[in-house]
């Protein structure tokens, strides 16, 4: 078989693999929803909460193969570029939510944690899926064994995350604090940030809709129409739906070449997120951390915050190994320095040293439970943050920046 | 603030570590004043302390990647003029002197760091002893009621209690407990490595910090770059050896990626050749504690062929070589004697209007040549640039230069030289912290403890984690034992039904 066949076979699987998490993150949902109808609806969710169990196994499964069948076609470890990252990272959210969740006997999970391995991976498609060749800061197994061993302590954070946040829906109480009343909707408006921005991004992207603005010194491709474009462009280098654009520019004051780019994607994730969100809250009749509360009424409390502690007892080897250490490795084989405060760099000390704080938390009285849970909650976003919002917002040496 | 942990552990004679500093705490806390000393040690040996501590160093590791750090930032002037306006007036200048633009050096993150360490110290010094006494060496035979008021608890009926505590010592053997008997009482446990963990991890870190912090003793740390051109031999800074560099290559993908860069290098020690490695990115050179490494690379020109030509008939009068890397002084051409007067490698104008170099590279070579014409002629001066020989700026004078065949390419290598004698202890301080962390959440550590009341036989468990490890281990060991005490249960769920 030749290597692009090879490749484009992969390519099948993975969208096999994303079909099964989706699916199974709906059944998961509306397993949950059913349990809180009525009691006579048990046997029925129970029945669809087992089908998302297999169905999560059968994406784990066939998802370890599809890249295992990438690493042969395109003859090196598939860790090389966002896409691979990032799907190697929904692979390692949802090995964990397998694991945690049968562990535990707790499917309830998958309500909250399959959705954000959907995520990853859907994410993870809006990158290039090309293969691309290794630069040569990337040969190196160091780099390998450091993203794969860094991705999978990220899993078992998210594992954390989705748990945490159960439990702050659980213990919440109406009378609670304006302020994280606010911040628990917030956290739900955020998913509904992310799913408009994908399904904007991937529509666009499978519509085959690009836009390219020609400026004297490059051209940008844009995934987006582009509303805002880069300083320098003029309107009417791009149309769409017979609208001249770019209507904005980037405010001169940001400097990066992407600003307007990323400018133009910020603006197309916000709309279409609050679309999303107000959809959401229109079905749900409720706000959105009501509808999460009553999901998660009548479960254990302990349960849900030995999950969250677990989650992070679990990740947090694999993440001090993979992150700092093995980072620290190939760092110093790579530029001949093993810590050189590159943005990324940093931010992966910053996911470190929160976790750290913590599980210091959690021995210390009065700081456990709640506050706990929170720092759990948040912890999640800065990991993505760190693989993500330093692409995009602040760039570093990591030859991964996606343009 | 209190801390908690080892709860049934405290009800023992000897205390577990958290409950001993507590204890410890309180005491202190009756005697009336406390010394500096004392209250500076209690302070950073809580775990409050640290935690905050931890959220602190990330908070401003935060602001560091926020705020436009001097030395990566991309413009070209001196910290002094971007900041003021990059940031405003004063919010700029405000960085710039709280140490905020090179936030990673500055004195407050350093301190904060300092308290890291001091903190690690001192907290692991706190509890080492009343740890080793709890672990190493615990109480076998506790109060019998401690044993019934665990919370992870069975019982089982044994017709002979010698033999019931025999057979759950064998179970609790080949679950590799380490089991002691005494008299009609039985202890056992494992996973003591797992309460070491958060110690080794500490440790461990201690160890990187101090391997980071050895770069300020001299001649530990040096951070240098050498070019070494395809052929030539260069002394390597800070070592009394010598590099050579038969050829670097550049690779490149159809896609115009870079795809390898590689640098044939032999080091020569005393006159030998005492070792010839490939050194490429991802594998550096390593000889006597320094390291090279691939870092950068220029192309240069090498041998390029000129011809004088007469400016009346435009014929060319000779053509001559040039090695433009090590040019000969006089060159003959056609009865012309040239001789080289001045030689930049990278011709440019300094501020004053005069020839300078604008790097040691040769990247835009031009030569002043003295030239003597053949038959007495009045002998004249002319500049030659390889690049540009149409650029004659002299008008009146018989002859000027082409280049031929233009120069072959001539490649250097940038290798990083670099020393760290710290790198060890780093590299051994991580390991261990992998091991702590791995000891800590990977292990735990478990204890029974059994006694025999009555007709039956009290099993009692206690574990630092993963409780429902315990939970299920323990319900196995109680169906094993006896099962018509204890019937097979249905498992745990976690919602209602
Ligand atoms: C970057 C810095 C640090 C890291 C990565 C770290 C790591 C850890 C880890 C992984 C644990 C185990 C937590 C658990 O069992 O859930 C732990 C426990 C602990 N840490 Fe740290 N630590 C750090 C700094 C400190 C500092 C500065 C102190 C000083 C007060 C401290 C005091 C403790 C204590 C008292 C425990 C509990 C030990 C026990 O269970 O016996 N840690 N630490």
């Amino acid at each position: 078989m030749s290597n692009t066949l090879i490749i484009s076979l992969s390519g099948y699987l993975f969208f096999l693999v994303f079909a099964a998490y989706l699916v199974s993150a709906f059944l998961y949902i509306g397993r949950i929803t059913l349990r809180r109808r009525d009691a006579k609806h048990f046997a029925l969710a129970d029945n669809l909460g087992a089908w998302g169990f297999r169905l999560a196994i059968a994406g784990v499964v066939f998802h370890l193969l599809a890249m295992c069948v990438r690493w042969w076609g395109s003859g090196h470890a598939p860790m090389s570029n966002m896409f691979e990252y990032m799907s190697f990272l929904g692979w390692s959210i949802m090995l964990f939510f397998v694991i945690l969740s049968y562990w535990y006997k707790l499917p309830a999970l998958g309500a909250f944690v399959a959705p954000v391995g959907v995520i990853v991976v859907a994410y993870a498609s809006v990158f290039p899926t090309e293969v691309s060749p290794l630069v040569p800061a990337l040969q190196s197994y160091w780099l390998v064994l450091h993203v794969t061993t860094a991705a999978l302590g990220e899993g078992a954070f998210a594992v954390s995350f989705g748990a945490a946040l159960m439990y702050l829906l659980r213990v919440r109480k109406d009378s609670a604090d304006r302020w994280e009343e606010s911040i628990l909707e917030f956290v739900f408006y955020c998913f509904s940030l992310l799913i408009g921005f994908l399904i904007t991004g991937l529509g666009f992207k499978l519509a085959g809709m690009t836009w390219d603005i020609s400026l004297p010194n490059r051209i940008m491709h844009y995934g987006f129409p582009p509303v805002i474009g880069p300083k320098g462009a003029v309107s009417g280098m791009a149309k769409f739906a017979g609208v001249d654009l770019p209507i904005f520019l980037a405010p001169a004051w940001m400097q990066g070449a992407n600003s307007g780019k990323n400018l133009n994607t910020i603006l197309f994730t916000l709309v279409a997120g609050t679309v999303v969100y107000l959809l959401l809250r229109l079905i749900a009749r409720n706000p959105l951390r009501e509808m999460g509360s009553r999901a998660v009424a009548g479960m254990n409390i302990n349960l849900l915050d030995e999950v969250s502690y677990r989650g992070v007892a679990v990740g947090f080897p694999l993440f001090t190994l993979g992150a700092i250490v093995f980072a620290m490795i190939w760092a110093q084989k790579a530029w001949g320095s093993y810590w050189s405060w590159d943005p990324k760099e940093t931010w992966s000390l910053i996911s470190w040293l929160f976790y750290s704080a913590y599980l210091h938390m959690r021995i210390v009285r009065g700081w456990e439970g709640k506050l706990a849970a929170w720092v759990a909650v948040i912890g999640f976003p800065l990991i993505i943050f760190t693989l993500l919002g330093v692409n995009l917002l602040i760039s570093g040496l990591h030859s991964y920046a996606a343009g | 603030m209190e801390e908690k942990g080892g709860a049934p552990e405290a009800e023992l004679e000897l205390k577990s570590a958290d409950a001993e500093a507590a204890e410890a705490e309180t005491e202190a806390a009756v005697r009336p004043v406390k010394g500096f000393l004392e209250q500076t040690w209690d302070f950073f040996a809580s775990v409050p302390v640290a935690t905050v501590l931890l959220f602190l160093i990330a908070a401003a590791s935060v602001a560091g990647t926020l705020i436009e750090q001097e030395g990566q930032y991309s413009d070209w002037r001196p910290p002094l003029d971007f900041y003021p306006d990059r940031y405003g007036k004063v919010f700029g200048m405000f960085l710039f002197k709280t140490g905020m633009t090179r936030m990673y050096t500055s004195w407050w993150y350093l301190t904060l760091l300092f308290m890291l360490g001091a903190s690690l110290i001192i907290c692991s010094l706190e509890r080492f002893v009343p740890l080793w006494k709890a672990v190493q060496r615990p109480n076998h035979t506790p109060d019998q009621n401690f044993v019934k008021r665990l919370k992870n608890r069975f019982d089982f009926v044994a017709a002979d209690a010698t033999n019931g505590l025999d057979t759950l010592a064998t179970q609790l053997k080949a679950r590799r407990y380490f089991v002691v008997r005494e008299g009609d009482r039985l202890f056992a446990d494992k996973g003591r490595w797992g309460r070491w963990g958060p110690y080794i991890t500490h440790i461990g870190l201690l160890l990187v910090l101090a391997g980071a912090m050895m770069r300020a003793i001299p001649g530990v740390y040096m951070d240098q770059s050498v070019w070494v051109r395809d052929g030539s031999i260069v002394r390597v800074p800070g070592g009394s050896w010598y590099v050579r560099n038969d050829k670097f290559t550049a690779e490149f993908y159809a896609s115009g990626q870079p795809k390898s860069y590689t640098t044939e290098a032999v080091v020569i020690d005393n006159g030998q050749e005492v070792k010839k490695a490939t050194i490429s990115m991802n594998n550096p050179l390593s000889y006597r504690w320094i390291e090279l490494y691939q870092s950068s690379y220029r192309q240069e020109m090498g041998k390029a062929t000129a011809a004088l030509i007469d400016k009346t008939t435009g014929k060319p009068l000779g053509t001559f070589d040039v090695d433009l890397l090590n040019p000969a002084d006089t060159y003959t051409v056609a009865g012309y004697t040239l001789k080289i007067n001045q030689y930049f490698t990278d011709f440019t104008m300094d501020g004053n209007g005069k020839p300078a170099n604008a790097s040691n590279l040769v990247q835009n070579p031009g030569i002043l040549f003295d030239i003597t014409p053949p038959n007495g002629g009045k002998a004249f001066s002319t500049w030659y640039f390889i690049l540009y020989p149409e650029m004659s700026l002299d008008k009146d004078i018989p002859i000027k230069f082409a280049t031929t065949k233009d120069p072959e390419v001539s490649s250097t290598t940038g290798l990083k030289v670099k020393k760290d004698l710290g790198l060890p202890v780093i590299y051994l301080g991580l390991f261990i912290v992998t091991l702590g962390v791995f000891a800590t959440f990977y292990l735990a550590h478990r204890r029974y403890w059994a006694l025999v009341d009555g007709g039956k036989i009290v099993v009692g468990g206690w574990t630092n984690r993963n409780q429902g490890g315990l939970g299920t281990e323990m319900a196995i060991l109680a169906t094993l034992l006896d099962p018509t005490t204890n019937p097979k249960k249905d498992e745990m769920e976690g919602e209602e039904r």
